[in-house]
């Protein structure tokens, strides 16, 4: 046959401009960074000499502290997230009808924005003497103190990263026809039940992607801490960001950044094991 | 026909009483009575828009009647929720649980109440066996199943919630005709098997046939005719029941009463039978109809016989039938004859068929 002759499959030859586009702009600067990490401390020339320097120092300095701080507000924000997006979602898929296009795009406009705005909009909004404030003032109410505090880092965390937990959420209820809730109503289970059997056990791989999206996304957050927690507590990101620019110490900013991706990969993979993925993306 | 007709069914076991069902003061079913048997195979036959669903919603607990009242063994349902209700249903789209393997399908209602895993292991593939399903559809997963199967899989998996009512929404209307026709079979012997009551929805007025022990035919909200198979397909109550039996030879006639009999006139003349009709003793317009099996090209004995001249256009092999297709004066007609009596023609021929007078039946406009 003709096909026979053919060393590269026409497939491969497709997904060729893919595959450079992946080794040069995804692959070639992630094996930099490795690169960087096993380099001596405060130095420019990559691998010039293989050191660990970098991971002792992060061992011995208090590194985890930021680490667990990082996996902590990620881990809560996530949880806050599924609870408040779970209903809209639903509310999307069953029960808006002809609004629900109105109200996507309430939630993708927000997107529009930068991130660094809309936590400046935010300071407004709770900072002393700012809109929060005077609005209290006015119906004489107390005014909470939020600012600078681990909760308002959880809201900026929060609202940020809505979007990334809502749409998943949407995907993953809509796989859920109606027709099933009744079927299982119909054959004597309870509300309750029907929602632990069949709505979050068919929802999810939408809970999982959406959850993973924003703890991923949370994980490596820094405006947030920086700008509406006024560094109360200092997450990994910033550390990074730190080592990189302050510090002019690419090797050790490498080395976190390696940590932070081992970190987040594992709980990946866990995940991933959990849920079968593939029957999720045939759909 | 009443249900207590029908030897072995026990009446009234399922009793609907005025029952009306209006959206947004849209009267959509309106019911004066309806009875259906213990045991019993009833099917609900109507085009979509007809009720048929809303009278399921109804009769399944998913809807309440806007009036009237339901009862089962004359206890009041009525307002008993789908869940509470002993009865179950089969969608049309079998609404099979996609992240369950099969086995964990049909034990669901078990699981729901509380039974043990291993007694719901044994009842589950017991209930495969019944709908001759083998014991390694436990394991799998519906995916891996066919058409055919994933509908015993929705049918095991209702049986296992032990309903004393099964009702079925139009469950073979996504299969091919050839399963079809072997799941029609299969039903009718499993109702027999499980000695349940099948209330089974579907628009295919065939399909109803060849399982139900009775039908009720909906049109715009109401039941227009219930009876026995057999009934509907000889003595439809209207025209409408007619077109759905496909295949039917419909003559627009008018009638008068001559010495105490019904007397076709029609401006023909030459249909010229006296019809044994209920009382009608007015002049009437209506339709004649006539079963394309009941038409001969032969006079028969000692019978009053009816008869038109027809001009003869085509035949068709059905393999042990043949049909004929012909004109009378602009309303097509179709005779089926067995392969033995082939008719030979030329087309355009004009002959003259003739009926029992017994064979056809009157319907008033």
């Amino acid at each position: 046959m003709l096909n026979e002759k053919k060393i590269v499959s026409t497939g491969f030859l497709m997904a060729l401009p893919n595959i450079l586009l992946f080794l040069f702009f995804f692959l070639a600067p992630m094996l930099i960074i490795v690169g960087y990490a096993f380099t001596p401390s405060l130095t420019f020339d990559i691998l010039s000499e293989l050191s660990l320097e970098n991971f002792k120092r992060i061992l011995n300095e208090k590194y985890y502290i930021s680490f667990i701080w990082s996996l902590i507000l990620a881990f809560i924000t996530t949880l806050i997230l599924l609870f408040i997006c779970y209903p809209v979602a639903y509310g999307l898929v069953n029960i808006f009808g002809r609004a629900t296009n109105i109200i996507t795009l309430l939630f993708i406009m927000p997107l529009f924005v930068t991130e660094t705005v809309k936590i400046y909009g935010w300071s407004l909004f709770f900072l002393k003497g700012g809109i929060l404030n005077g609005i209290l003032d006015y119906f004489a109410l107390p005014f909470p103190e939020l600012m600078y505090s681990i909760p308002i880092i959880i809201i900026g965390l929060t609202y940020n990263f809505l979007p990334f937990m809502l749409f998943p959420l949407v995907l993953g209820i809509g796989l859920i026809p109606n027709e099933l809730r009744l079927a299982a109503r119909d054959l004597g289970a309870t509300r309750t039940t029907v929602f632990f059997d069949i709505d979050l056990a068919i929802a999810k791989p939408g809970i999982i992607i959406g959850s993973l999206l924003t703890f991923v996304l949370a994980l490596s957050s820094m405006s947030e801490s920086r700008m509406l927690g006024g560094k109360k507590v200092i997450m990994i990101a910033d550390d990074i960001e730190f080592a990189f620019g302050y510090q002019q110490n690419w090797p050790l900013g490498s080395a976190l950044s390696i940590i932070l991706a081992i970190v987040a990969t594992i709980i990946l993979l866990i995940l991933f094991r959990w849920l079968d993925i593939k029957s999720f993306i045939k759909k | 026909m009443s249900v207590d007709n029908i030897i072995g069914i026990k009446p009234d076991f399922l009793v609907l009483r005025s029952i009306t069902k209006s959206y947004k003061e849209k009267l959509v079913l309106s019911i004066d009575e309806l009875k259906i048997g213990e045991n019993e195979f009833f099917s609900i036959v109507g085009p979509s828009g007809s009720g048929k669903s809303t009278l399921l919603s109804i009769l399944s607990g998913v809807e309440e009647p806007s009036s009237g009242q339901i009862f089962l063994r004359d206890k009041n349902i009525t307002s008993i929720p789908a869940e509470k209700r002993p009865t179950a249903m089969v969608f049309q789209s079998l609404s099979l649980f996609p992240h369950m393997t099969i086995g964990q399908n049909i034990e669901y209602p078990l699981k729901v109440k509380g039974i043990q895993k291993s007694i719901r292991k044994n009842k589950a593939i017991e209930l495969l066996n019944t709908l001759r399903l083998n014991d390694e559809f436990y394991e799998k997963k519906i995916t891996e199943c066919s058409g055919g199967e994933r509908q015993r899989i929705a049918i095991a998996r209702v049986l296992a919630y032990d309903p004393e009512v099964l009702f079925l929404d139009e469950p073979l209307s996504a299969l091919d005709y050839r399963l079809r026709k072997t799941l029609e079979v299969e039903l009718k012997d499993l109702h027999k098997r499980t000695k349940k009551t099948f209330i089974y929805v579907t628009h295919s007025l065939e399909e109803a046939m060849i399982m139900s022990d009775r039908i009720a035919i909906m049109r715009d909200g109401k039941i227009i005719q219930i009876d026995k198979p057999e009934d509907i397909y000889l003595k439809p109550a209207d025209k409408f029941i007619d077109n759905f039996l496909g295949e039917n030879n419909i003559l627009p006639v008018k009638t008068n009463v001559q010495n105490g009999k019904l007397k076709i006139i029609n401006k023909e003349k030459n249909i010229n039978d006296e019809i044994l009709s209920p009382k009608n003793n007015k002049l009437k317009e209506g339709y004649l109809i006539i079963r394309p099996e009941c038409i001969e090209f032969k006079k028969l004995d000692k019978e009053i016989n009816s008869s038109i001249e027809i001009t003869l256009q085509n035949d068709y092999f059905l393999g042990s039938k043949i049909c004929y297709v012909a004109d009378y004066n602009g309303i097509q007609i179709t005779i089926e004859r067995p392969r033995e009596e082939k008719f030979n023609f030329k087309v355009g021929d004009k002959i003259k068929v003739y009926w029992k007078p017994s064979d056809s039946h009157f319907v008033e406009n």
